[in-house]
């Protein structure tokens, strides 16, 4: 796990810790989440001929989706609005998240942007990658000795 | 005070059931990410349920509790793929909520769009608020 995760280079240890002082943050202090970023979790699947990342952003309009491919690097930025609410107060739970999420995440191999597909379905985003042509893995023919 | 509060545990909710493949399933079941929002005329929850649309999803009112049940699809990555990362689990969604006996249970409205669910409960009429004239005497 965490040989796949240092493979990727983006592996931040802090994340973590983060993500745990966000959710005491929401818990003890249910503090407005306006203002807090949010980076959305992604699963990545990896072939010969390219990648596939899927991500959850559920509310979210595709219109309100930005999606950038540069040489190795992904990037997925966004916002969610929040309901339009007249008193913050008569809020009885609120553990949905809201406002703008961006993640960048560095791609184990270039990719090709214009072949890049984005699909989102459902509240789930797939960004089908594929590696340019020249970059794909190639069999060497070993010439045999005379 | 308020009119809803949710109790129970997706296993709470799993073992309740007499529904036991769907427990028995090696998929997991989480608990949507939930907004609850009252106001004088109604209460509204709003839940978190990518994956889902209005075919897979399923609204149960009984008694005083409301359940809301998510089936979400197995996705299948192109064939020789594998996955490199793993940072969300994928699973169906399960939650009920205690509905206080002043709603209007006929009028519970649902609307699914974009992986989100947003559900109306209107409160019962006598419950709204009234003004009473005084007139003097």
């Amino acid at each position: 796990m965490l040989d796949q995760m240092t493979y990727w280079e983006t592996w931040d240890p802090f994340h973590e810790i983060r993500q745990l002082q966000e959710e005491m943050n929401q818990t003890y202090y249910d503090q407005p989440k306006e203002t807090q970023k949010n980076s959305p979790l992604f699963n990545v699947w990896s072939g010969q001929d390219g990648l596939v990342v899927r991500s959850e952003l559920p509310g979210v309009s595709p219109d309100n989706i930005n999606i950038t491919v540069e040489g190795q690097d992904l990037t997925i930025k966004g916002s969610l609005k929040p309901h339009e609410t007249k008193d913050r107060e008569r809020f009885i739970r609120r553990e949905r998240k809201h406002g703008d999420f961006s993640r960048k995440v560095k791609l184990p191999y270039r990719v090709d942007p214009e072949q890049t597909e984005a699909q989102f379905r459902n509240g789930v985003l797939t960004v089908t990658l594929k590696r340019p042509q020249e970059d794909k893995p190639r069999k060497i023919i070993i010439k045999s000795e005379y | 005070m308020s009119n809803i509060e949710s109790t129970k545990t997706s296993e709470e909710a799993c073992s309740a059931t007499q529904d036991q493949y769907k427990c028995s399933e090696t998929k997991k079941t989480y608990i949507p990410k939930s907004d609850i929002y009252e106001t004088d005329e109604a209460v509204y929850i709003w839940a978190d349920m990518p994956g889902v649309d209005e075919k897979s999803l399923d609204i149960t009112l009984e008694k005083n509790s409301l359940t809301i049940e998510g089936h979400v699809e197995d996705y299948f990555p192109p064939e020789d793929y594998f996955q490199v990362m793993d940072e969300y689990p994928v699973g169906n969604y399960k939650r009920t909520f205690t509905l206080g006996v002043n709603v209007q249970k006929d009028g519970i409205q649902g609307v699914v769009k974009n992986g989100f669910l947003n559900l109306t409960i209107p409160k019962a009429k006598e419950t709204v608020a009234r003004k009473i004239s005084i007139s003097a005497g």
